[in-house]
Order: C-alpha cells, then structure tokens, then sequence
C-alpha cells in the first residue's frame, strides 16, 4: 500500500467535474501539471476537505482523510497569493499551529530551525505588510512546514513572483523539501516548475489525469498530443507506418518520409512529435544521411534565449535553435535547408487531434 | 501606462485637485462654521448658568449613559448579524439585508410612533414586559433605549459587515489547514480581523444615539434626553439658553468620542 492513495476522487461543480486517482511514495514529490481550469486546485481543496466529494476515498499513510474535517488532516497547504495573517508578525504567523495545538519547548526550536532553513530568522518581528513577494512565500512555506505535514500542498506558490525569484526560490525549495524528507503535491502550470520540483509529473486536463510520468518520459514521450503540446513539443502530424525494418520505423507523412526509433506496427495510422530543439539545422554536406530533408524557412521569431525558425520540409516543422546555431546558420525566409532530425527523436502516439 | 506620462499625469492631476478642494473647503466651511459660531456665540457665565441647571446636567448624562447601553445592546445584536450577512448567499439573505437598511428609510418620527405600537403600554412587547417584568417603554429610559436602537442599528451591522466582508476567504482556509477549529478561525482570525470595523460600528452607533431626537421623543419626551431638553429651552427660554446647553452637550459628546477613539486606537493592527 503507498503511502497516499487517492482512488477516483470525484468532486461535481457547476460546468466542470474531477474524477482523479493517484498514489504517491513516502518523500515523493509530485507536480501537477495543467493549464487554467483544469482542475487543479479544486483537487487540492478537495484533498484538503474544502469541496464535498462525490466518491472517493484518500488513504494517507493507513488513515483515511475523507472523513475528516479539514483542521484534523495534518496537511500543510501553501496558497499562490500566501494567505499570511494581517494582524500577527512573522514569528506569530509561523507559530499559528502550534500555539493552537498548545505544544511545550519542543516547537518554537522548530520553528527556529525550519525559519534558519528558509533564511527568514531576521523577518521574525515584521509585520506581514512590510515583506517583499518572495518573503512572503517563505513565511507561508515555514508556516506550512513547522508542524511536519504528514503530506504538504502547494498551490501555484510562485506564480506571483518575477521571473529570478521565482527561479531562485524553486531551486531552494527542491533542496529544501529534498532535505526535509516532506511529502509534496505540487500544483502548477509551468512545465519547467513542474519538472524541476516533481520526482513524477502528473497531466491533468479537464478533470482528469491525461499521464503521471517521470519528467523525462512526460517531455520525451508525452501520451497524447494535447500533453505533447503542453510540454513543448509542438511539431505533431498524423502520419501512417509504411514499413518496419532493421528496429527502425519508417513513416510517411504528406509529401514527407522519415525514420522513427520508436516501435509501430505497419500500416499503423499515428501521430508522430518531435521537440522544436530536436530539429536541427544541417550543413549542407549533411544531406543523404538518414532522416534529412529539404525545408523552406517561412519564419524566424526571436524567443528569448532561443530563436523559433518554422520550416516548410511536406509538413510544416518548428525548430528552437541557440543563439549561436542563429548566427552560424543565418535562416531568413525564402531560404531552403537541410533539416536533420534523430529518429531516436521522433516519438509515435496514438493518432488524434487536440 | 499613466506613470510614464509625468508631465500629462502632473498637470492634469493638480487642475483636477484644485477643482476638487473646491468643495471640499465649502463642505468644511458648511459643517464646522455653524458650530463654531454657535460656540462663540456663548458668554462664559451664560455657560456656567446653564451648567449648574440640574435639569440640564441629569439630561446630558441620561443621554450618554442611554446611548452606551444602546451601543452595547446594539454590538450583542448586530455583529452576529454582520458576520451572517458577510457570508456567500444563503436563503433569505436579501431580505436580512433589505430589512437592516430600513430604519434608514424611515423618518425618526415615524419610527417613533412605529415602535409606541409595540412597545406601547398596549403593545405586545410594552404589555407583556410590564405585566410580567415590571418594564414599561413609555416616558422611561428603557424607552429611549428603544428608540435610539432602531434608528442605529444600520450603522453597527453596516461597518461591522464590512469588516467581515474585507476579510480573504482564504486566511479562513489556510487557518483551517494550520488546524484551527471553525470557532478557532473565528476567534483567532476573524475576530481580530474585523475588530476595527466592529469599533467603527460602536462609534457610529454612540454617536447616532447621542443626537437621536424624533424617535426618542415619541417613546420618552421624560425623563428628558439633552436633545429633548434643549428644544424645550429653545420653545420655553428662547435660543440662548438652548444654545449654552447645545455647546455644552456638543463638548461632553466630542470628548467622548475623542475618548472612544482614543481606546480604539490602540487595538488597531495596521
């Protein structure tokens, strides 16, 4: 038996319906990941109890949670806007629990240690007005985690914050909950938060979880093009298996040929993706080598640290390239290149649309 | 963007403001000027005379010690309303609210003959009362209690309701989670949280039992309120007396409210 079983937590609201079963190991930190209105946080205020179920049960080490009241759980629970007490400081915000559960000695050193963790010690008098976004975040972590939460919830935590905090506070935090041993959900709609906190990543969409994947497999082999497309790999085309040969799949999609890694039976119809970084820009020497084609530049937008060039190879094609790739490269439109792509590279789903 | 327009933002923004305080100094000069020629208007022995009138002073401090047990008996009945009303929808809410506003609508006058049919010596509340508990509404401070309560009521469920209503649903939630009771959350968070506006609540409804005229009159013309006695001295002694004791109430209400805010003050949070 894991240490959390959720199993088809239903919850009905108006228009919308969640219907979700997952299990999670002890020191286990997963991310949930999903666009707005998924559902996200109403799975979590449904593990807290502030949604009345439909069905379901929630198993948290042994106990069943379902039939508690929210204040009897034992879970920590971190909220995107922070939630910090107005009218108390620091150290009385982050001593809310256990002043309600009137504890002896044993929880002011905790709460010492847990604000040294999060480097907060020196906010302790301030009053919650006087804090900065980020150190608001940390109270509200500390104040979540100096009971010891059988299982911690967080719900969007950084989503308020500007771009180098929140990458800096991510980073402390995966350390922190690492260290701490805690068991996580965590709830997010950025792929990149959800990959670098969650030792599993689950997809929800409408209600449901679409896959629960390592970050790896959930970037690499999403299960569906609607996963695809939220985790980044945008090129996605119907294409069907003509042949399979030597552990090589080879697929014809439109005017367009190429080899797959992954394994299909002949005649299949599928959907193949490919990840825009897996879409490279070759010398021109390079053409005739396995799975390069002719593509003809239609765009080139500057995204930041990449620049996004989109081809035209029978179907049309994404390709992120570097700043340095740019520049040796030089792609305008109206240009035509070699386009290379690693058949270990191409991954197959089932056909369908978004 | 506004901020990035200094100079459109400068000038518009002081044209704007010179505007604006344009009725804001003739609001001041309409309310403080009146009083203040009033107040000047007093000779100090004419003060003194009217301030050793036994009549006048055991007015005044009816008044007071009237409008505190209103403010009390107002606090007990309107925050729980308040704090009712500041939750998401529930059957009848509408209504409660409609009906908490009413006393706005209706003239003191008509209050006062209102509340006689109930609290009357033959209405059901003024019957009963006086045949089981001895209590009588009519010409008795119980009376005037009664008649400063409805018309102020508004004031302390309005200002408390609002203070409930400014509180985020989620400090609730995150208590809860923190492992507080739902009477924790109300005690420790809530509570504190809304105090301020509760206080304001008081104030207002003091304030508004200390110039009640109309709907006291009605129950209680005795034992005289000081708003009563001093539209007596003004038909029975002409505008000088009943001012001297107008100036003398305005100072006893002033300093108590200066006093109430005073203790308000320093249980404020922000």
């Amino acid at each position: 038996m894991s240490y959390l079983a959720i199993d088809r937590l239903q919850v009905q609201l108006k228009g919308f319906s969640l219907d979700v079963s997952l299990s999670l190991d002890r020191h286990e930190v997963l991310a949930v990941l999903g666009p707005s209105g998924a559902g996200k946080s109403v799975f979590l205020e449904a593990l807290t109890g502030f949604h009345a179920l439909e069905g379901g049960t929630i198993t948290l080490d042994g106990q069943r949670l379902d039939t508690l009241a929210p204040e009897q759980r034992g879970l920590g629970f971190v909220f995107q806007d922070y939630a910090l007490f107005p009218h108390l400081t620091v150290r009385e915000n982050i001593l809310f629990s256990p002043r309600l559960r009137k504890y002896g000695r044993e929880l002011p050193r905790q709460a010492r240690e847990i604000m040294a963790l999060l480097k907060i010690e020196r906010l302790a008098g301030r009053r919650t007005q006087q804090l900065s976004g980020g150190e608001k975040q940390r109270v509200a972590l500390a104040r979540a985690l100096v009971s010891e939460p059988a299982l911690l919830l967080m719900d969007e935590p950084m989503s308020a914050l500007d771009t180098v905090i929140r990458e800096q506070l991510r980073d402390e935090l995966r350390e922190l909950l690492l260290r701490l041993g805690t068991t996580a959900i965590y709830v997010t709609h950025d792929r990149n938060e959800a990959a670098c906190l969650g030792h599993r990543v689950a997809v929800l969409f409408s209600g449901r979880l679409e896959q629960v994947d390592t970050p790896s497999r959930l970037f690499y082999a999403p299960a569906s093009v609607r996963v695809a497309h939220f985790v980044g790999m945008t090129n996605t085309f119907p294409a069907v298996v003509e042949n399979v040969a030597n552990g090589r799949v080879y697929l014809k999609a439109g005017e367009l040929r190429l080899a797959a890694g992954a394994p299909a039976a002949p005649g299949a119809a599928v959907t193949a993706g490919i990840r825009p970084e897996e879409v490279l820009l070759a010398p021109p020497d390079q053409a005739g080598v396995e799975n390069s084609f002719t593509g003809r530049v239609t765009g080139v937008t500057p995204q930041g640290q990449f620049v996004r060039v989109t081809l035209d190879c029978g179907v049309s094609l994404t390709s992120l390239l570097s700043w340095r790739d740019f520049q040796l490269r030089q792609p305008s439109p109206g240009q035509t290149y070699t386009v290379t792509v690693e058949p270990r590279s191409v991954h197959l789903m089932p056909p369908g649309e978004l | 963007m506004p901020r990035s327009n200094p100079g459109y933002r400068g000038q518009g923004g002081s044209w704007l403001l010179t505007v604006l305080w344009l009725p804001g100094i003739a609001l001041l000069v309409f309310v403080l000027l009146p009083l203040l020629r009033m107040t000047l208007a007093q000779t100090p022995a004419g003060l003194a005379a009217v301030a050793a009138m036994a009549d006048v002073r055991s007015a005044i401090g009816l008044s007071l010690y009237t409008a505190l047990v209103t403010t009390v008996i107002a606090a007990i009945l309107g925050i729980p309303t308040a704090y009712l009303l500041s939750r998401p929808v529930f059957p009848g809410k509408q209504i409660l609210e409609a009906v908490v506003d009413l006393p706005l609508a209706v003239p003191h006058t008509v209050a006062g003959i209102a509340l006689l049919f109930v609290f009357g010596r033959e209405g059901i509340v003024g019957f009963f009362a006086g045949k089981y508990l001895g209590l009588s509404f009519w010409g008795t401070a119980a009376g005037i209690v009664t008649g400063m309560l409805f018309v102020s009521l508004p004031y302390m469920v309005n200002s408390a309701r609002a203070g409930f209503e400014a509180i985020d649903p989620r400090l609730a939630k995150a208590a809860r989670t923190l492992g507080a009771t739902p009477a924790m959350v109300f005690t420790r968070v809530l509570w504190p949280l809304a105090l301020r506006n509760v206080f304001t609540g008081m104030v207002l409804t003091y304030a508004r039992s200390i110039s009640e005229f109309g709907a006291v009159v009605l129950l209680a013309y005795y034992p005289m309120t000081a708003p009563v006695k001093i539209y007596e001295l003004y038909l029975e002694s002409g505008l000088q007396q009943a001012s001297a004791a107008a100036v003398l109430l305005l100072a006893v209400a002033l300093f108590s409210f200066i006093l109430l805010r005073y203790l308000i003050g320093k249980k404020r949070w922000s």
